[in-house]
């Protein structure tokens, strides 16, 4: 399978969200605020979508920071899968 | 605005998170999510109170304190829920810290309340000193900074703070209709209101995570927006110079009331430690007087009677009368102290 261009994360909190959207902004790293997709849960909350290839980094930011990632998710076939890579 | 914190707006999101963030900072707070936003001060202590504790514990809290602490305290007492320890603070309205010391070792305490400082006679007490001693005792601390976030320097570590109540709209500067709540790593109070908190929708139950917890409902987004901005200023001016400021006033203030005849001022003489509030009376002479004198001769609005903390003015020995009180800001200038100063003085010549 090739690897997604974009994939979207999920924070614990909102809380959480906007601590990460302030360290990506100082470390000048792309991403964009999005509406939580419907088939990830009736919730009306906010998603961020990145660039795949920064998901490590911002993984490695999110550990250090202790920020937890509730999941990461792409879009298959108009399906919104957990992305494992 | 529609619904800001829960439309798809996510700017209505990052407000009350740079509002969060810059009140944290003031406050020594690294973690800025255990700030959380209410309407008042009253509400945030009411949910500080009531959500920590629990069946039997043992609360001490001092004679000095406003109602917003002591109506509380006293329900859950009614309801033999709390046993409740009041220690009495000196004239001036400083808390001993050997009496407290003293108070923790005869029993198990589950928490202390203290008032950073009154706002009757404009004390401020040691919370660097008190936190450590009860820390000592493992009990929870917690402060009502109403009259003093913004004006004095609060350090949730270094004084040991466990829950830190205060308003949006004193010496923070903000609007009213917002107040705060901080508690610490070592507390989860229960929330005092469930509902919608704009995450986790899905659940039945109330989230746990700080700080929507506390936040259900439609929250103040445009007091948190004057709150915002009031807290650049004050990170601008910094905490030091308006503490120095708030010491020249009391300075000011307290030389020129030294002469006036007949004036009794509660509380200390001296402007160290002292928050600029100037609570004053005339033997024999109504405090009504007082203060409609100063309105319709000077202009200057005072606040008279027992300010919501009886308490406070049993200590100050100023009950049940109460006194008229003087409170100039931070923006008054030397110019305007002086024609206060004169204000008073010529009215209490008069009132005899
Ligand atoms: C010492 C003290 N505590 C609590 C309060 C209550 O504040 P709020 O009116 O924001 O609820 C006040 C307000 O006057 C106060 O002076």
């Amino acid at each position: 399978m090739n690897r997604p261009e974009h994939v979207v994360l999920l924070m614990q909190s909102v809380h959480q969200h906007m601590v990460l959207e302030e360290i990506l902004d100082r470390l000048k790293i792309r991403y964009r605020t999005v509406v939580k997709p419907r088939q990830l849960g009736s919730d009306c909350g906010m998603a961020m979508r990145i660039d795949t290839a920064d998901l490590d980094r911002i993984r490695q930011i999110c550990e250090h920071e202790k920020l937890l990632v509730f999941g990461v998710f792409f879009l298959v076939d108009n399906r919104w899968e957990p992305y494992l890579g | 605005m529609g619904n800001p914190g829960r439309s798809n707006n996510p700017e209505m999101n990052r407000l009350p998170f740079r509002t969060r963030s810059l009140l944290a900072r003031l406050l020594n707070v690294s973690d800025s999510s255990r700030v959380a936003f209410g309407h008042n001060a009253t509400h945030m202590i009411n949910l500080g109170i009531r959500g920590l504790v629990r069946q039997g514990d043992r609360i001490i809290t001092t004679s000095m304190e406003h109602n917003a602490v002591s109506r509380p305290l006293r329900y859950l007492e009614k309801l033999g829920i709390i046993e409740l320890v009041i220690l009495p603070c000196s004239t001036t309205g400083l808390l001993d810290s050997e009496d407290l010391r003293h108070a923790l070792k005869q029993q198990k305490t589950a928490m202390v309340i203290v008032n950073h400082a009154s706002n009757v006679t404009g004390t401020v007490n040691d919370l660097t000193a008190i936190g450590s001693i009860v820390r000592d005792y493992d009990a929870y601390f917690m402060v009502d900074c109403a009259q003093t976030v913004g004006a004095f320097p609060i350090d949730v570590e270094k004084d040991c703070i466990d829950v830190l109540a205060g308003p949006g709209h004193k010496s923070l500067l903000g609007p009213t209709g917002t107040g705060f709540l901080y508690v610490s790593h070592r507390t989860n109070p229960e929330p005092l209101i469930f509902g919608g908190t704009g995450t986790r929708s899905g659940l039945d139950y109330q989230p746990d995570e700080m700080p929507d917890c506390y936040e259900s409902g439609t929250q103040n987004f445009h007091g948190l927006a004057g709150l915002e901005a009031a807290l650049q200023y004050i990170h601008s001016r910094g905490i030091a110079a308006i503490t120095q400021r708030k010491k020249e006033l009391c300075t000011w203030v307290l030389d020129g009331f030294k002469n006036i005849p007949g004036l009794i001022l509660y509380g200390k003489t001296t402007p160290e430690n002292r928050s600029p509030v100037f609570s004053v009376g005339k033997k024999d002479v109504d405090i009504a007087d007082i203060a409609n004198a100063l309105l319709d001769d000077y202009g200057i609005i005072t606040r008279t009677g027992l300010h919501c903390a009886p308490w406070a003015h049993q200590t100050a020995g100023s009950y049940p009368m109460g006194t008229v009180r003087l409170s100039p800001g931070l923006f008054h200038t030397r110019e305007d102290i002086d024609m206060m100063i004169e204000a008073v003085d010529s009215v209490f010549r008069k009132m005899k």
